[in-house]
């Protein structure tokens, strides 16, 4: 029990310590995804950096059948601002990649992580929300809060299950990095 | 078991904050900062211990593009930015008094007691006795309420924390 106990802490230290994960969005579906994507700490909801509004762009818009990948903040492509809100009496402020709190050895590069995404399906090339009638009316399939199961500020399902696919949310570690995926099927 | 990892590393994040956090000031800009930082009790206003304006460790004064951390009150003499002494008052009834970083009281005091405030003055670092901005920042207590973010003429400032690996952290950043 000692060494499991041991074991475990010297885990969670080393898991904890290390930064940001490599994040990868693959939609292998037929809509286009739209999402604004969320990292906080492990256990809190501050300091807190995500792809959303009043940041550029505003949401991750990842098109039907393609990948997108975020190895790092400073190193993100399509990214002009991110933002970032310190505490929750602090104000969010959209920073650019290059900002010296989006890097190491910044505790806000190390010791945040992609958690959640809140995230909606477009029909393929349009501003046309996939709904159940294949309207433009906003509904609640694929209308998705979903988390990697770590998040303590929001209630999201690592797995989702629509009439129109699937969506899972899973960490994978390798040879000391870790890969945050997003499945769209 | 992978229900208990996430608890377990829960529960390392929650008790960190019952000990005094590891402070890591970063001075990203270009100018010179000069001040004091206050540690008080976390839910009482004393004891509480100011690092700055001491004798043997005079103005507490960060470069330009530094970093300074401090893991301890009682391991500040071999920080990169070194802290010898602290101004501190054990009690409401007590007078402040001058002890050394390794003093008993100091070290007695550090479970209880965090990080709760930073005034400081950014200076210019050739002509120091030209001051762009001056901010009061932390987290709230002893009745005072101060701001987690101001920005100035030519800075801004923000004070955060954050809980991770069973370390409590106090950050505090200058842009």
């Amino acid at each position: 029990m000692k060494r499991i106990i041991l074991a475990l802490i010297i885990g969670c230290s080393g898991s904890l310590s290390s930064q940001e994960s490599k994040l990868t969005v693959s939609n292998y579906s037929t809509y286009d995804f739209h999402g604004i994507l969320i990292a906080t700490p492990l256990g809190s909801c501050y300091p807190m950096v995500s792809i959303s509004g009043p940041a550029v762009p505003n949401e991750l818009v990842v098109p039907a059948g393609t990948v997108y990948g975020l190895s790092s903040y400073p190193s993100a492509t399509g990214i002009t601002s991110f933002l970032v809100q310190t505490s929750a009496t602090s104000p969010a402020i959209p920073r650019a990649p290059s900002h010296p709190s989006l890097s190491p050895p910044s505790g806000i590069a190390t010791m945040t992580d992609w958690r959640h995404t809140k995230f909606q399906m477009y029909f393929a090339g349009t501003s046309v929300p996939v709904s159940s009638g294949g309207t433009s009316v906003p509904e609640t399939y694929f209308n998705g809060n979903l988390g990697d199961g770590t998040n303590s500020c929001w209630l999201g399902d690592s797995y989702i299950s629509t009439t129109y696919g699937d969506a899972e949310f899973f960490k994978i570690s390798s040879g000391g990095i870790t890969y945050s995926y997003i499945n769209i099927y | 078991m992978k229900k208990i990892f996430p608890i377990f590393c829960l529960f390392l994040s929650v008790s960190a904050f019952a000990q005094q956090s590891t402070l890591v000031i970063n001075n990203y800009t270009i100018y010179k900062l000069t001040g004091r930082l206050r540690a008080n009790h976390v839910t009482n206003c004393v004891p509480e211990l100011y690092m700055g304006n001491t004798m043997a460790s005079g103005n507490f004064t960060i470069p330009p593009t530094t970093t300074a951390t401090y893991e301890k009150y009682y391991t500040a003499n071999v920080a990169p930015i070194p802290v010898n002494d602290f101004l501190v008052r054990m009690s409401s009834t007590s007078p402040a008094t001058v002890l050394p970083y390794n003093h008993p009281n100091v070290i007695s005091i550090s479970p209880t007691t965090d990080w709760r405030f930073y005034a400081f003055d950014v200076r210019d670092n050739s002509s120091p006795n030209t001051v762009y901005d001056s901010f009061q920042i932390g987290i709230s207590s002893c009745g005072a309420t101060y701001p987690t973010y101001q920005l100035g003429s030519v800075s801004e400032t923000e004070w955060f924390t954050i809980s991770s690996g069973g370390t409590a952290f106090t950050y505090i950043n200058i842009y």
